[in-house]
């Protein structure tokens, strides 16, 4: 079994003793620094779009929701509890951010398929057939799309993020018992369309 | 432990999530004697292989930072909420400014501190009006504006009404 990246939220800033605090950082945004912010961007960029890439596939809009994050962030901070993590309530923003996003874009395209419109690239039989072309990451992307949203997030965000379940826990803010139980149906779902899918594969290769 | 419960279990198994020795120990034992939650947790561990693959660090590689951009439009939203908060203070100067003129309008001329002041029993003595109290003239600033007829304080002023305000 491949052995878990354990970094945390803030593992970046636990890395380098030199580096300073979250803690410190937020204070001296607050302070009216923004300067000090910067450092939280460029400390936390990579990883939130990591996280909104999983949900969202293109590139320019998954960095249009990035900095979307950080701007509530920044315009938020004087919600922020000090006493608490940086990283979970900047994670938290953006997950549901994206989520939201990812909804609304959802009934968009239920709103495409019941109008009369034929939707644009019509299924043409001739045509290669396009899954050789799928590496096993989009396929794997395909199958998690296909899991409800509630544990979806939470195989993403586990599986795929290697967020602890009680970071997970405060970024979707419900409790860590729920997390694990829905990390379990999530994997047992995961499991049951990925046998699935793999059969239908088979069945496919048969036909030919 | 029933199966329901196992799999659920298995499942945290799988990706190193299920910490508590204990429930690790009981699930081994359900496991070791029930095939179809044997059978479970082998086919469960090959899929989390698949997620493992998938789970590829190098998934998103930042071109650049995104700080300068984003600077910008913090900038940007900081001049914005500038000049509105200045567009505010010329009406709010212009609305201070009428209340101000409005209270000194409405405030009366000073009165004749040696003036008797009468209460309302007397008032009615001398000017009697007949029907509702409210229509006849405002009472005056110094007035008490409050009936205290029920007080005792009002009853002894019925009682004596040319007397007038203790301490005037």
């Amino acid at each position: 079994m491949k052995t878990r990246i354990t970094d945390s939220v803030d593992g970046m800033a636990v890395d380098s003793a030199s580096q300073p605090s979250d803690a410190r950082l937020v204070d001296e945004t607050r302070r009216g620094d923004q300067a000090a912010f910067g450092q939280l961007v460029q400390r936390y960029e990579r990883r939130l779009m990591r996280v909104v890439l999983r949900f969202i596939s293109d590139l320019d809009l998954a960095e249009d929701l990035a900095q979307e994050t950080f701007l509530r962030a920044y315009e938020r901070l004087d919600q922020f509890d000090p006493s608490r993590r940086f990283g979970p309530w900047l994670f938290r923003i953006g997950v549901n951010l994206t989520l939201d996003f990812h909804r609304k874009r959802k009934r968009r395209i239920w709103s495409i398929f019941f109008t009369d419109r034929a939707p644009e690239g019509n299924f043409d039989p001739q045509a290669a057939d396009p899954r050789p072309e799928l590496d096993l990451q989009q396929e794997v992307q395909q199958v998690i799309a296909q899991i409800p949203e509630k544990y979806r997030t939470v195989l993403v965000l586990r599986d795929l993020e290697n967020f602890s379940t009680s970071e997970i826990a405060a970024i979707l803010d419900r409790k860590e018992t729920t997390i694990r139980w829905r990390l379990a149906e999530a994997r047992n779902r995961f499991q049951e369309l990925w046998e699935k899918r793999e059969v239908i594969h088979r069945r496919a290769d048969h036909e030919q | 432990m029933n199966c329901r419960e196992a799999k659920a279990e298995i499942a945290l198994l799988v990706g190193n999530d299920l910490e508590d020795a204990g429930a690790r120990e009981s699930l081994r034992r359900h496991v070791s004697a029930c095939p179809e939650c044997r059978g479970h947790y082998q086919r469960l561990k090959q899929t989390f292989k698949v997620l493992e693959q998938a789970d590829k660090t190098e998934t998103f590689e930042v071109r650049e930072s995104m700080w300068p951009a984003l600077s910008t439009r913090l900038r940007h939203r900081q001049q914005e909420q500038k000049p509105s908060r200045r567009q505010w203070w010329p009406l709010a100067s212009f609305l201070a400014a009428c209340i101000v003129v409005v209270a000194i309008i409405n405030t009366p001329a000073p009165e004749h501190s040696h003036a008797p002041v009468v209460d309302r029993g007397m008032m009615s003595e001398l000017f009697p009006v007949s029907g509702d109290v409210s229509q006849g003239p405002l009472p005056h600033r110094d007035e008490p504006t409050t009936d205290d007829s029920d007080t005792p304080a009002g009853k002894q002023n019925k009682s004596k009404p040319n007397q007038s305000h203790p301490g005037r």
